[in-house]
This record gives C-alpha cells, structure tokens and sequence, in this order.
C-alpha cells in the first residue's frame, strides 16, 4: 500500500497538498488534473526522483526516501506518456527490459524471465507483433508494449503518466480497459494521470483529483458527476 | 545459430587469418619456419626473424588491440551520450590526451618523457576531457549540439597545443609531430602486453556493465527507474574509455573514426541493442578494421607508402556523413 | 621559426632541381649554379635571374641596388650566414628567432637592440616589415610567394627569395652568396670567397679519391612511419659521393627523397656508416626509430646535431668542410690532424 499523510508536494515552492491518501493494490487509480497542476511532480515523488517538501510517503510501511534504488526498482514501475525507444530493437527485446532488475550483470536471461516476458506481452494482447523493431509500430502499440515492459518489470505498483494522451479514441479505450483488468488480476495497484475526464468517468476505476483552487489532491467518489468533476478539476 | 551470432563467428575467424596474411605481408618475403624460430630461439643478426619477430608482430598485434580498444571506446561513448554519432576523436577524448602529451613532451618535464609517462599523461588527459564532455552532455539538447561541443572542444584544445609549440624546443616539437600522426608502428614487442592488458581489462570492465548499458540506450531516467545508479555508471563508462582511449593514443598517437564507425557498423550488421554482443561485435570489428586497413597499407606500399589514419578517415568520415543524413532524415 | 627550419629538412631531401638551364656568366670566374644568374648592368646595379628548377626558364627577374647601404630583415638562415662570412652584418636589422642563431657577433646586437627578431615567413605581418624600416627581406620561400609581395614594392620594400635550398650541387648551393655579395656592394669579396670554397672543395674531393676502400653510406631517418632518404641525384647524395663513400641508394632516381619501410632499412645491404639521423642522442634516435639497433651502422652515427645552429648558418657557404667532416668519417687516415667542423658520432 502507498500511504500518505498530510504532505506537501513540490519543488521549493508547494504545488499540491495530500490530507491522507492510501492507493491500495488490486485498483486503478486515475489521477485528473490541469496541465501544470502538478501530476507529473507527484508521480515523481512517488518514484524518488523527487523528494516531498513535508509529510509523510511510505511503500509497504517503508518510508519512500529510504529505500534503496534497487529495492525500489522492484517495487514501482513507471511508463511515461512517450516511452523512449531507439533502433535496432525489437518489441520482445523493448520488453524484456523490463527484467533489468532481476538480471545478473552480464544480463543473462533466465527462463523465469523468458516466461514473464510471455506473459506481458500476451497480457497486452501484442503478441502479433513481438518480433517487429520497436521503432516501427504504431503509437499505441508502442504504448502498449511499454505497459508490457512494466508488467515484465513485475513490480506490486505501476505508475503511468498520460498513458493515453498521444492515442486514438479506440486505443485509449483499449487501454484503460488493460489497466483495470491488471490491477484486478494481476492484484497490482496502478496509478495513472489523465486529464480526460469522459474517458475515465467512462472507466471502472477510483477517481483522484487536483483541485487548482485549493492545491488539493484527494479521492473522491467514481459515482460523481460529470459537472461536478469538471467543476472540481477545472 | 542466430544471425548476429554467425556474423560475430565470422569476425572471429576472419582475424587470425588477417593476421597471419599481414604478418606474412611486406617487402621481404618471410617462411613459416623463420617465424616460429624468431619465436622460440630468436637469433637477433637474422634479418628476416628481426623483421618478422620485431617489426611486423608488434605490428599485428598493435592494430588488433588499437583497432579493438578505441571501437571499444567508441560504443561506450555512443551509449553514454544516446548518440550515434559520439566516438573518442569526435568529442575530443582524444584531444584531451593530446593536450596533456603536449605539455608534458613540449614543455620537457623530464618524468613524462618515457613511454609509460605518456600513458599515464594520455589516461589523465583523456578522463578529464571525458569528464568535461559529460558535463557539456548536460547541457546539449541534440546530437549535432553535442558533436559541435566535441569539435569545438578539439578546437580550442589544438590552439593551446599551437601555442605551446610556439614554445617548445625542435627537438620536442618534432618528436610531438610525429607522435601526433598516428602509426601502429611504433610499439615495441615488450609493450604489447600493456596493450593486450588494457584492452583485456576494458572487456571484462564493459561485459560486467552489459545489464546496465541494455537499459541506458533507452535513457538515464529509465536506466534508474531499473535500479541503476546512473550518475556512478557514466563515470566509470567515461573511466573506461579513458583508460582504452588514453592507452592506444599515448602508443599509437590519435587515430581517427575508428570508434565512431565501427560501433556503427557493427550496430548495423547485427541489428540489436543487445550490449554483450555489440561489445564482442565492436571489439572483433575495430580489430578486423584496423587490420584490414593495415595490410592495405602494406600492400600498395610499393606504389605510395600512406599514413594509417589517412585510411580510417576516407573510411569513417563518409560514414559519419551517411549516419548525419539518417539521423537528420 | 621551427617550422619552417624542421620543413628545411624535408625540403632539402625533397625538392626538384634538374639541371637545365645553360646559361653563360658574366660576374664572377667561376659559375657553377644553374639556378641563377647575376649580372652586372653598371656599377654596382645588378639584375638577378632566377630560373624554375625544373623548366630552366625564368621564374623571376630582381633589380639589385649595391651602391647603397641597405636595412635587411634577413629571414632565411643561410643568407645570415654569407653576411657574416663577408662581414656585412652591419645592413641587417632583423634576424630568425634568436635562439637559433649562432654568431656571437649578431647575438651581441640583438642583446643591445639594434637587430631584431621576426617571425617566419609564412606568419610575418606586413606592417610589422614596414614599421621596422627595412628596404629589403631575404627569405627562404618554402612555401609560397612572400605575403603582401607586391604592397611591400610598392612602399618601397624589396623580398628576395634565397633559394639556395633548391640546390643539388653544394658548390652551387654557396655560390648564392654573391647575390648577398651583390646586394653589399660587395662582389668582389663574395667572388674571392667562392673561388676559394671552390678550389678547397675540389682538393678535399680529389684527396678522398686516393682513399682504398668506399664505405657504405646510410642517411636519414624515420618521419612517422617512413624512412627518408635522400635520392640518388640529391646534394646529400653528391656529398657521400665527392667524399667517396657508397651511398646505398644512389642509383635512385631525382634529386628530391625516396620513402622507405623499416622493413626497407633492415633488408638494405649492410652499411658501415649511419650519417644525418637528425637526433643528437642514440637515446633519442631509439625513442623514435625503436629498431635502430638493428641497423649494422648503429655503432657509426654521425649528424651536425649538436651543432644545429652553426650548420644552418655555415653549411651552405662552407661545403668544403662538411665535406671535410665526411672524408674524416669515412676515411679517417686521410685526414689525420684537425676536428670536426659540424659532425660528431652520435653516443
């Protein structure tokens, strides 16, 4: 469980306030807020790479600053809104990385890891083109095999950043629907950041929300309005 | 087996046998027998084993090792800066090196002036200027802004290099000129183990990073998202080349391209970005290629006698080109 | 300064002077230099003819004042040294960078300030020429034409390029001081000195013709990764030659230098002696040429290198005694009494 208490998220200067706030596994949390309102910054808190200006964070009881990069590596996975690729890849191999914190230094795959690259990519459902370079499927695709590359990073919690922002309609759709599917099956505890609030209004999933005036972050009911929710967000 | 694996196979058994055509090439013709003799009981008033045992092993085995070292190099850096178009000559590595052979021959400070001085000095310089291209990397938003870093770099560096030649002694600044051609011809037999030892070393060193260069193609934030420390891995990727860059220039002088086009080629021949075998391919590769152009040396040496680095660079410049255009496509 | 001395030592090995052009002399006794040709219009105005190397034809025609004292920034070393072998250092204001000077005399001036040092050639700034009141620069001209050539005539600053290196023929090669001689209203003493340069040369010559033996003779050393030696028709080559000594390329053809491998040397015929490695250290020579051991002339090195700054400035205007130097190398029961001039065996 991710767990916050009365925190202030930020640089030097806060952007956003948590009261409290526990993402528990086996649920998609989908995070809505303005451009700038401070998701990508909170996403970044969660994986580390930026520390909180007050308050408390903790995985799994520990607290997220004094976790080593190893272990943390193995606890939370990231997918960005455009994953990074290059050339001379396929979308097997894109995945497969995924595995770097399980391999030895020599990067010998196991059979362990040879099965849960499988499993990723058959849980995307992008098993068609496995064996295409990863520069040259299209951007949901490649979207989709980042999730895989997280899945393969086999870690309790995933965290996305706009995974849908650069998508067609039908592949956001698609997308949100794998989320909930892993996190129920799977049992993992995913947290994504949108600012498309029909899409997610439309999606089963716990709703987390910035409000601008307030610099609040807080949960609120997935039963709530669509006026209301733009009221809150907007 | 796997394409890339036959590929590799080939490389490897294309070598000895490059290398044995070269050892057997040259203005004298040599048996098998004088080798083996100049071998195992050296007579040093047969002219043939001189030649053969003194002049063309080290040769050999310098082109191997240098050709291997600074493709080595060459991929490391690509790696590092996510740029196909970095190599140790183009981001000045090499310039740093010479920097610091420059003021260590040109000014005569005596300590320097041996063999393994240089080495030492080539190392510093090469790490330091390693360092401060990594700085620089911070700051370069692109590929070309970071490759025109690298040129200007070597531009300001051969200023200070014109100045301090200005200053020097003949005696000094000839020995610098020549140095600063390039030759695989001026290691002596009892320092190829040096070499051998450096390059065997910058191998284990990189094979043992294999895991962590796999993820850092895709970028420092997803390498740390997977449990690298990134900070620590460039640094000693830069240490590496260093050590590779800094050893075969202090020995052989710079050498231009080959880091730059060999790991390309190589990247292109195997189609991965699988860093075990870009490592083995970059190594086998800069061998071959090195060798190669060494025997074409020897064998048009009847009709014009040419510098080593005049065919690295009529080879690797237009593949810099090549990679600039695909790159700016 | 360094360059251009270090690109001397190419270009004395690596230029092109064939011998072509015939052309009668009409100042002086003796003419042996087929590259110029100096004669005298009326007293003391000279018109100086220098002719291509190659085609023999004029390259270029220069009006020569000696009936006037000239200030001369003399840019080419050799030349320095004719002034001083006629004791004309008094028309020089500007010299090479000092430490490449030998002659105490010019030092001493430079010390006090009434001679000044330039840069080369290739770097020397027109205004800097100008601002010093010289009315004429000697140079080498290695490279091109003089910068700003024609600016500096029209201010009234002659360039006069001294090409004596283009020479294969070392008594060609100092019968260029008589257009220094010319240029001091001096002939007559440059005349007097090139005659007698002349008959030393030709009875040091003749005296090495009684020797028995000719020994085999290897010259140059490794640049990079090629061996220069200079050709068989070249001034070093002559040299060996009038000091009877086999040079072991001198069937080679031009008067410029071939490139050789290491492989070359180590499968040339066995050598007695070694001249003109270009380093004043076997230490040094080994540093750069690693298998110099292996050469059978190693214990026999000999080179001007310690004396780097008197052979620029003598050797050209004094070939009897690098002559000399060679015959006490080569054949040392001829001369027994006296030392060597610029040479010494390289330890």
């Amino acid at each position: 469980m991710i767990r916050i208490e009365h925190s202030t998220i930020g640089y030097s200067t806060p952007l956003l306030r948590i009261g409290q706030l526990n993402l528990e596994k086996g649920n998609l949390y989908v995070l809505l807020g303005k451009n700038g309102a401070g998701k990508s910054t909170f996403l970044k808190t969660l994986r580390g790479t930026v520390r909180a200006i007050d308050g408390t964070l903790s995985i799994d009881g520990k607290n997220i600053n004094s976790i080593a990069l190893q272990d943390r590596a193995k606890l939370v996975s990231f997918v960005s809104s455009r994953p990074s690729y290059t050339e001379y890849m396929t979308v097997e191999e894109f995945v497969g990385l995924g595995r770097t914190p399980y391999l030895n230094l020599f990067a010998q795959q196991k059979e362990s890891d040879q099965k849960a690259i499988d499993e990723s990519i058959a849980a995307c459902g992008i098993e068609k083109i496995r064996s295409k370079a990863i520069d040259s499927v299209s951007d949901g695709e490649r979207q989709l095999a980042a999730v895989a590359k997280a899945l393969a990073h086999d870690t309790p919690y995933i965290l996305l950043d706009e995974p849908t922002a650069y998508l067609d309609y039908s592949n956001k759709r698609k997308l949100m629907e794998l989320l909930i599917t892993l996190a129920q099956e799977k049992n993992k505890c995913i947290l994504a950041t949108s600012h498309d609030v029909e899409l997610v209004l439309k999606s089963n999933c716990s709703l987390l929300v910035i409000e601008e005036k307030e610099q609040l972050l807080h949960q609120v009911s997935n039963t709530i309005g669509l006026d209301e929710l733009i009221e809150k967000v907007f | 087996m796997t394409r890339s694996s036959s590929i590799l196979w080939i490389l490897a058994v294309l070598i000895p046998i490059i290398g044995i055509i070269h050892l057997f090439s040259g203005v004298s013709d040599i048996d098998w027998n004088t080798f083996v003799k100049s071998l195992v009981n050296f007579d040093q008033t047969e002219t043939a084993e001189v030649i053969i045992r003194e002049i063309r092993l080290p040769r050999v085995i310098t082109a191997i090792v240098a050709g291997a070292s600074l493709s080595l190099a060459g991929l490391l850096m690509q790696t590092l800066f996510q740029n196909p178009l970095a190599g140790p000559y183009v981001l000045g590595i090499n310039s740093g090196a010479s920097l610091f052979v420059a003021i260590t021959t040109l000014t005569g400070v005596t300590f320097f002036t041996t063999q393994y001085g240089l080495a030492i000095n080539a190392l510093l310089g090469a790490f330091v200027f390693g360092v401060l291209i990594l700085f620089f990397s911070r700051f370069a938003r692109n590929h070309i802004t970071l490759l025109l870093t690298g040129v200007m770099i070597g531009s300001f560096t051969s200023a200070f290099i014109a100045i301090l030649q200005q200053m020097s002694h003949m005696q000094d600044l000839k020995r610098f000129t020549l140095w600063g051609l390039g030759s695989l011809q001026k290691v002596q037999l009892n320092e190829t183990p040096l070499l051998i030892a450096t390059v065997l070393l910058g191998t284990i060193l990189s094979l043992l990073m294999t895991r962590s260069l796999n993820i850092l193609v895709l970028g420092a934030e997803e390498a740390e998202q997977h449990g690298i420390r990134v900070r620590r891995l460039k640094y000693q990727m830069i240490g590496i080349t260093a050590l590779l860059t800094g050893i075969v220039t202090a020995f052989c002088g710079p050498i231009a391209f080959v880091g730059l086009a060999v790991p390309n080629i190589v990247r292109i021949l195997l189609k991965t970005q699988e860093h075990k075998k870009l490592i083995i391919g970059s190594i086998l590769g800069g061998a071959l290629f090195l060798l190669v152009s060494d025997l074409f040396i020897i064998k048009i040496e009847k009709l014009v006698l040419i510098p080593i680095n005049a065919i690295t660079s009529i080879v690797g410049a237009p593949i810099v080109v090549f990679i600039l255009f695909r790159k700016l496509k | 300064m360094k360059y251009i001395l270090f690109l001397s030592l190419f270009v004395l090995l690596s230029c092109n002077t064939e011998n072509t052009s015939k052309t009668a002399y009409k100042s002086g006794n003796q003419h042996i230099s087929t590259l110029f040709d100096l004669e005298e219009q009326e007293n003391k105005q000279y018109l100086l003819k220098i002719f291509d190397p190659n085609s023999g034809d004029v390259e270029r025609e220069i009006k020569i004042d000696g009936s006037i004292p000239h200030k001369v920034i003399c840019l080419s070393m050799t030349s320095l040294g004719m002034f001083v072998a006629l004791d004309q250092r008094e028309q020089i204001i500007g010299i090479p960078e000092v430490k490449y000077i030998y002659d105490a005399e010019v030092r001493n001036s430079f010390d006090k300030g009434h001679v000044k040092s330039f840069p080369d050639e290739s770097s020397i700034g027109a205004e800097t020429i100008i601002e010093s009141g010289a009315d004429i620069v000697l140079y080498s001209g290695f490279g091109t034409d003089f910068p700003n050539a024609e600016k500096l005539e029209r201010l009234g600053i002659q360039t006069i390029p001294i090409y004596d290196w283009r020479e294969n023929n070392p008594l060609g090669k100092a019968e260029w001081i008589k257009i220094i001689g010319a240029l001091c209203g001096k002939s007559d003493d440059a005349n007097t000195y090139f005659d007698t340069v002349v008959t030393e040369y030709n009875t040091l010559k003749q005296k090495a013709e009684t020797a028995t033996e000719k020994p085999k003779i290897l010259s140059g050393n490794l640049i990079g990764d090629t061996w220069w030696a200079p050709s068989g028709e070249s001034y070093v080559a002559q040299l060996i030659k009038d000091a009877k000594g086999e040079y072991i390329y001198s069937t080679t053809k031009g008067t410029g230098s071939i490139s050789l491998t290491m492989e070359d040397i180590l499968n040339a015929p066995e050598t007695d002696y070694w001249i003109n490695p270009g380093f004043e250290t076997k230490k040094d020579i080994l540093a750069n040429t690693p298998l110099a051991n292996r050469i059978p002339s190693y214990n026999s090195i000999y080179c001007y290198s310690k004396k780097m700054n008197l052979f620029w400035e003598k050797s050209a205007i004094e070939p009897q005694h690098v002559l000399e130097d060679l015959i006490r190398i080569f054949h040392p029961e001829l001369l027994k009494d006296g030392n060597f001039y610029f040479y010494s065996k390289i330890n």
